[in-house]
């Protein structure tokens, strides 16, 4: 797949968080995925909750780590997925969540790495890294990929 | 009061397959999947096989009736979890449940998993008073649910990010232990020194019932960030008394707090994080100053299970209400919809 850095930018607080959060957005549209890249603590759930502030979702946005799935109707219908818990991707086949990439939502996938070599599609992915001298800063780097 | 009931009660809203029936308040059977595959297995539980309801749902049921002594004709009502949870688990207990309440030709209820928590409560303590106030605290739930009476809900307070139970098993992760670790924690935690390390509790602003557990998260991962191995090592059941009391804190002030404001008789903590055994002491010690019930579910009631659900079913049906075959499963249930 041919990928692209559409935007890198070290975020050095909340609001520059939020800036890269209004940037990205412009990207998607209903039918995308985007994975989330990120190690434990990184903010991937806080920048989920974001986008749905941003989408309208007039409830707060949860960790959908333990429900593996959360959905949110805003502006478009979201799905907010998490895999941390699960260890094998037929799991997700056999509790139907690969409905989700039919539903004409946008995907938010944290921890996708089970799944990440079967979306062989168009898809976006966001990386999120720490940056060591500031616990509040944080790399932010998105890439679309294409085939 | 329940009389001369007999419910059966289906849960596969997530991991667990369970059926139970209950004749009024007294269990005669609660059958769940991950012990029945832990015989099987032998000890590992593999994720895959805990959550194949399907495969699971017949054995599963038919052993709650071997097990309570009673025949399916002797059933008044069928309780089954329609929401929230995976809509792929749920509508395996869900079908099946409104199949066998057509066929059986008995009243058959929809109910929800957080009310059926609430409910695993009342098996243990049917002398419960209202008002009440619930704390329900799990690997997906930290919420405040105020009783005036039976099957009414008022939502005070819930989280605005991770759940409690989640705190603890990614704490631990970060830890080191593996994963879901919570019960871990607490068991270091109790030959911690808990003043070790002051991590943040999280009060949010304004006057609200409402939790925040992403921040503590995140203040654990930074703290360790500059720690060696050796250092970690050394002070392993302070950091963990410091974080376990970082979390319970929060959970023990707001609960209070809230009881006092709403007047309430009596307080229960449901969920699997109620298994915590400092968020047990701290908060029966504070409500019983105030001079407030406390109450506590057995342990089996803690975790998911479908007695709970039959108990609740049955107070449903007594009140008069059933479900259509209509019903369908709801991802988001909320506890008040």
């Amino acid at each position: 797949m041919d990928t692209n850095v559409l935007i890198e930018i070290k975020a050095r607080n909340e609001s520059d968080t939020k800036g890269f959060a209004e940037e990205s957005l412009i990207y998607f549209k209903a039918g995308d995925t985007i994975l989330l890249f990120g190690d434990l603590g990184s903010g991937k759930t806080y920048l989920t909750k974001l986008y749905g502030q941003m989408l309208g979702v007039d409830i707060d946005v949860t960790s959908p780590s333990f429900s593996i799935i959360n959905q949110y109707q805003g502006d478009v219908l979201i799905n907010h997925l998490d895999f941390y818990r699960v260890q094998n991707s037929n799991e997700l086949f056999n509790l139907g969540l690969d409905d989700i990439f039919n539903m004409n939502s946008i995907n938010f996938i944290e921890w996708p790495q089970i799944i990440e070599k079967q979306i062989n599609w168009d898809h976006y992915r966001i990386y999120i890294e720490f940056v060591d001298e500031n616990p509040s800063s944080r790399y932010f780097k998105l890439i679309s990929m294409r085939n | 009061m329940l009389k001369d009931t007999y419910i059966l009660g289906v849960e596969t809203s997530c991991d667990e397959t369970s059926a139970a029936i209950i004749k009024d308040n007294k269990v005669l059977s609660n059958v769940v999947s991950s012990q029945e595959v832990h015989e099987q297995f032998g000890g590992v539980v593999p994720e895959l096989a805990s959550r194949a309801h399907i495969r699971l749902v017949t054995p599963i049921i038919d052993k709650a009736f071997k097990e309570a002594k009673i025949s399916k004709d002797q059933l008044t009502g069928i309780a089954v979890t329609y929401g929230p949870g995976l809509v792929g688990a749920l509508l395996v207990g869900l079908n099946f449940c409104k199949g066998l309440a057509q066929s059986l030709n008995v009243p058959f209820i929809g109910i929800n998993h957080i009310e059926g928590h609430i409910y695993g409560n009342f098996l243990s303590n049917p002398e419960i008073t209202f008002p009440h106030l619930t704390l329900i605290v799990s690997g997906g739930h930290t919420q405040l649910v105020l009783m005036d009476k039976h099957l009414s809900y008022n939502i005070i307070g819930k989280t605005r990010d991770d759940a409690v139970g989640e705190a603890f098993d990614k704490g631990a992760k970060l830890l080191g232990l593996p994963y879901p670790g919570g019960p871990m924690i607490d068991n270091h935690a109790k030959e911690g020194d808990s003043s070790f390390h002051k991590f943040p509790r999280a009060f949010l602003k304004g006057d609200n019932f409402d939790f925040s557990y992403s921040g503590l998260k995140t203040s654990l991962l930074v703290y360790l960030k500059d720690k060696t191995d050796v250092f970690i090592k050394s002070n392993f059941s302070d950091i963990c008394a410091s974080y376990q009391e970082a979390a319970v804190d929060v959970l023990v002030i707001k609960a209070l707090n809230a009881a006092k404001k709403f007047k309430v008789k009596s307080v229960g903590i449901v969920g699997g994080v109620a298994a915590n055994s400092l968020l047990r002491k701290k908060l029966a010690e504070e409500i019983i100053q105030h001079k407030m019930d406390f109450f506590l579910p057995d342990y089996q009631f803690c975790t998911d299970n479908a007695a709970m659900i039959a108990r609740a079913g049955a107070e449903r049906l007594s009140a008069g209400i059933e479900s259509g075959m209509s019903l369908n499963a709801y991802p988001s249930l909320k506890l008040n919809q």
